[in-house]
This record gives structure tokens, sequence and C-alpha cells, in this order.
């Protein structure tokens, strides 16, 4: 006797950038976004009977389409990735030499490309890309002079003499 | 597989391969700097920082603002740092490590009493744990 077997593909979720790109992505794979997951639930998404085809894309107005791209590609990265216990990160000493080494590379871009990854993490609420990200700019910043900090991320001294002053003082300690 | 990096600020547009594996061409990238970030994620980048660096991270009056929050979290978390003008740093984790018993707020009586400091501040800084 032969039976049919029923080939289950995984869900997917269709995700509209703010430049209208659609991308198609499992449903397994985006749960790490709560502001995605949230939405999938609210929607009641997660119905069985509704095909990709006639599903509504949810749009992401904050993220555009290669910054999203990108959380694409992280969050396919990271399914594996047991749940986080935010209770617990909170607890942990906070360190910026535990980002893993696939996470150093992918990081490894343009400062206005990590810091639309940044906003987009956020915007989803994707804790560990954001984590990882922050942590890549916190190694940016570390060992620097302000002057060497102003210069990398192109900020404006907007300090009076006077409390330029002050900063200097107060720093002396840490300068070499 | 990741995107390559963005060549210049004029750059017209960005070549990145799509989720598919074939290549897409995106319209120009909005440049985003560190400052365009709300003051919440540059909080949660601060707080990444050990007490010197996010010292030096005060290079304009909103990240002086932002680092100036951090003290209350830090007497929250019992941990001490003293901050001021030409404090040798070694030296204060000589007397927190000299006192390894002695609360938080009594650490800080000895080192305002021995030094003569008129202000100290209290901050985070994995170095420097009082327990």
């Amino acid at each position: 006797f032969l039976f049919p077997i029923k080939m289950t593909s995984p869900r997917m979720i269709k995700l509209t950038s703010n430049d209208d790109k659609t991308f198609e992505v499992e449903r397994d794979v985006i749960k790490q976004s709560v502001t995605v997951n949230t939405l999938i639930t609210d929607l009641n998404m997660d119905d069985e009977d509704v095909s990709v085809e006639n599903q509504m894309a949810i749009p992401l107005p904050n993220v555009d389409a290669a910054t999203l791209e990108m959380v694409i590609t992280w969050c396919k990265q990271h399914r594996e990735d047991p749940p986080r216990n935010e209770e617990e990160e909170e607890k942990k000493e906070k360190r910026t030499d535990d980002i893993p080494e696939w996470d150093k590379t992918f990081l490894d871009v343009e400062q206005s490309v990590l810091f639309a990854l940044i906003l987009a993490a956020n915007y989803m609420d994707i804790k560990g890309l954001l984590d990882n990200c922050c942590k890549t700019v916190a190694n940016m910043i570390k060992g620097k002079t302000p002057d060497e900090i102003r210069k990398h991320f192109n900020i404006k001294n907007d300090f009076t003499p006077e409390e330029e002053e002050q900063i200097r003082k107060e720093n002396a300690w840490c300068e070499d | 597989s990741r995107m390559p990096r963005t060549t210049s600020v004029e750059e017209e547009s960005r070549e990145v391969p799509s989720v598919e594996g074939a290549p897409m061409k995106l319209s120009k990238q909005e440049e985003t700097s560190l400052l365009d970030l709300p003051n919440e994620m540059l909080v949660q980048i601060f707080a990444h920082l050990d007490f010197a660096d996010r010292s030096r991270f005060r290079v304009n009056r909103r990240l002086r603002e932002i680092e100036s929050t951090f003290e209350e979290r830090g007497r929250r978390k019992n941990t001490l740092v003293v901050r001021f003008p030409a404090v040798d740093n070694d030296a204060l984790m000589s007397v927190a490590g000299c006192h390894p018993r002695r609360s938080v707020p009594s650490i800080k009586e000895l080192i305002r009493d021995d030094f003569r400091f008129d202000v100290i501040y209290l901050s985070i800084s994995p170095a420097l744990k009082v327990k």
C-alpha cells in the first residue's frame, strides 16, 4: 500500500522595504525579529490556509532594501541560535571581544551601512544583531583619543573653549 | 555572503547580491552617521565602553550629556570609579584592591579623606569592582 506523503515546504513571509522591494523569507528565519513576529501573530499570518502568493507583505517603512537584505542574511546565519534571555544578558559583564567571527566579517562594512543596520535592528527588534553592531562600533571607539574619534566618525566639536578645557582636565587621568 | 563595502559618498548606486544570489542594483542609500542614531542606541554603544573610553568619547555636547547618565547606573551596580583631574587610575585601583571588603560609601570616604578630592563620581567600570 502506498500512502501519499504530504511534502511540507517551509512557511514563507513577505517583507517589503521602504523602497518597495519585496523579500520572501522563511517564517523560521524571521522569527528573530520581535517586531515582525508580533505582526505575524497579530495578523493571523500563521494560518496555514493562506498561500504565500495571497499573503499580505509586511511593510517595513524604516528599512531600505539593501539593509533589509543584510538583516535577512544575518537572520539566516543565526537561525539556529538559542533564544536570548534578556535578563541574563543584562547581568553579563559587557564585553566586545565575543563577537562571532562570521559577524565580525559581516559587519566589516562602511559606517553608514553599519549605522543603518543598527537602526533596522532596533526597529525590527533583533537583539542579537543590535548587540553585535553596537559592540562593533564600541570597538571602533576603544583606544582612540577624542580628536581621533571626531575624525573617525566625522563629529563636529561643538564645545565652547571653556567646556573643552573642562573636558580636557577631566580626561587628564586617562590621557597618555 | 556579505555585502560589499560602498566606496564613496558620491557613489550613485551599489550592487549587492540578492537573496537568490543574482546581483541587483539598489538606489543610493542615504548616508547614516553615528549622530543619526537615537540616544537609546548611543547609550547601548556607551555601555560597551570602559570608563576611560567613555570619558574620551565625550567629543560633543550630546555625547557628554549621554555619558553623564552613566553615573547613576554605576551607583546601582555598586561599581566604583573616581573621575577627577590628574588622577592616577592605577593608584585608585590599588585603593579599591587593598580594601576589597569595604562598602562603596566607605571607600568613597577613604578616597575623599586620604586623597583630598572635592568631587567623586561613581560609574561603571568592569576593571574596578568593589565587593
